[in-house]
């Protein structure tokens, strides 16, 4: 297989790397005969403040990729570095945020105290914390609904809200999982900006597993394409499309069909 | 999303309607006895069994009974309710004590308490320990086995995001795993608050500790002029298997406001 080996490039790219990513692999059941290989091999590195996408064909092992990521999941080899340091569980400067924000905030929780969860965890104390709470719910735009129940709003506040808590945490990088997949087109794309938005306010890093080819060029800079299960990476596209990105003028733009072009190619190709 | 006033009416009719038909049977059982169709030697008119229920509802002698039977459950109730959320608590948690320990539980739990009724009498007598005693047992395993069951039934997602929030020990137990298996927990205790008040009458009407059952029991061996007085305590004690269980489904509202079987029934931002 004659591929550009893809952490040569990205390193090229930026100085130390947030999230480097080494010959991952991960298999389930590993060493019984009901071994199932879900990623074969995968190397890349994203780059502070960079917003990377992982697109792939459904059922590539994108969520347990970014679970391995996460630090969720011990891959079976390969190595996962945050911020220099090998990953061995979930690193304090590092949120997820979940697709299914319906299970992903505590029901039994206000808003406000969802929120106020990673606060609690870091010993931050009662005043500061309200005011950081205010803070993040005004980030993700939204107004008056700390004492709402998450469940009383819709599934697009919702999500606003797990996105608000999972920057409570001030991480470095913010990992996503589908976050937009379960809400209705015109939610999807207000969340599309608003995550844009947030990410050039707070200069965070940010890896989107999805799999929607369209939203992957939206938002990236780059977009690292895996093959059909066991993963590999199949090519790791630049987006050089210019910010800040537009719904309709960056999505009506000739470079952004040539992209989407290129990338339905690599994905269909490969199921 | 609070009760508007329609939700209010849509409570208050049945509730009327409900009285309705409380009415229309207490008729009816006058109404036979008047006719003769009930035999008075042993099924008292109904309002004979009132007048004898408002009499002893101002004697003291039916409120030491209903306090003895309350005491025995409440501390029963209590011992082994607490006993089943801890142990419980750590099978659920600990795979390898539950895989080891729940085949003990579930062949205790099938063991009717009845069957060790003699047995506490013989270790203690007809006291309130005997009573305790057994309600304490007949509640623990159900109950512990909801316990279990809830503990591990943590949603994936709830519990990779107690990981990711940094949720650890004490507060992870508090702020995730009792939310979660709370709604197991509820249920159960519901069923075992029921459970363990008909196995306290059961306690003083065979065991012979005090309480409405051995009132009852007394009161049978009174003769048939006490008859009203068995028909009432009886009535009595269906009054407080009523309030038990509304209590407890009451409880479990307000508690588990948040849970998806109670948002439609409770006001919510309690």
């Amino acid at each position: 297989m004659a591929r550009p080996d893809p952490s040569v490039a990205a390193s090229e790219r930026a100085g130390d790397p947030v999230l480097s990513v080494r010959t991952l692999a991960k298999a389930y059941d590993a060493g019984t005969s009901r071994e199932n290989l879900a990623i074969a091999e995968v190397s890349f590195d994203v780059a502070k403040g960079e917003f990377v996408c992982v697109v792939g064909p459904s059922g590539a092992g994108k969520t347990t990729l970014l679970r391995c990521l996460s630090g969720l999941l011990v891959p079976t080899s390969g190595e996962v570095r945050f911020e220099g340091t090998p990953l061995r569980a979930v690193p304090d400067r590092l949120s997820v945020v979940f697709q299914d924000y319906s299970r992903s905030l505590f029901p039994w929780l206000t808003v406000n105290r969802n929120v106020a969860v990673p606060l609690r965890v870091a010993g931050v104390g009662k005043q500061q914390r309200e005011a950081r709470i205010q803070e993040v719910l005004h980030a993700v735009r939204l107004g008056d609904v700390g004492r709402s129940y998450p469940w009383q709003l819709s599934g697009g506040m919702q999500q606003r809200v797990a996105i608000a808590r999972a920057l409570a945490q001030q991480p470095d990088m913010l990992l996503m999982d589908e976050p937009f997949a379960s809400v209705d087109a015109q939610t999807r794309f207000d969340l599309e900006d608003l995550i844009l938005e947030v990410r050039r306010e707070l200069d965070i890093t940010v890896v989107l597993v999805t799999h929607d080819i369209d939203e992957a060029v939206y938002l990236a800079d780059r977009i690292v394409v895996l093959t059909g299960a066991p993963s590999r990476v199949q090519e790791i596209v630049d987006v050089p499309l210019e910010r800040p990105r537009t719904q309709l003028g960056t999505r009506s733009s000739e470079a952004f069909g040539r992209l989407r072009r290129h990338l339905m190619e690599l994905v269909t190709t490969s199921s | 999303m609070g009760p508007s006033s329609d939700g209010v009416e849509r409570r208050w009719s049945p509730i009327a309607a409900r009285l309705l038909v409380v009415a229309a049977v207490l008729a009816g059982w006058e109404y036979l006895s008047a006719s003769g169709s009930l035999d008075a030697s042993s099924f008292p008119s109904m309002t004979d069994t009132m007048a004898e229920l408002a009499r002893q509802l101002l004697s003291a002698d039916l409120w030491t009974a209903l306090w003895n039977t309350v005491r025995g459950w409440a501390t029963g109730l209590a011992i082994g309710g607490s006993l089943a959320v801890l142990v419980g608590t750590l099978l659920g948690l600990n795979r390898f004590a539950y895989l080891s320990v729940i085949p003990v539980v579930e062949f205790l739990k099938t063991v009717p308490v009845i069957a060790i009724l003699p047995l506490a009498i013989v270790v203690w007598g007809a006291t309130l320990q005997m009573k305790v005693f057994l309600v304490a047992f007949g509640v623990f395993w159900p109950l512990t086995i909801q316990v279990i069951y809830g503990v591990r039934a943590v949603d994936p997602v709830v519990r990779d995001t107690a990981v990711v929030l940094r949720l650890r020990g004490v507060r992870r137990f508090v702020g995730v795993t009792l939310p979660s298996a709370a709604p197991f927990i509820a249920t159960g205790l519901r069923v075992a608050a029921a459970v363990g008040l008909i196995l306290t009458i059961i306690a003083e009407l065979i065991g012979g500790a005090k309480g409405l059952g051995l009132s009852i029991l007394t009161s049978v061996n009174a003769g048939p002029q006490r008859l009203p007085a068995t028909y009432a305590l009886i009535l009595v004690t269906g009054v407080a298997g009523v309030v038990v269980t509304s209590a407890f489904a009451r409880l479990e509202r307000r508690v588990l406001h948040w849970h998806e079987s109670q948002r439609n029934l409770a006001p919510t931002g309690a």
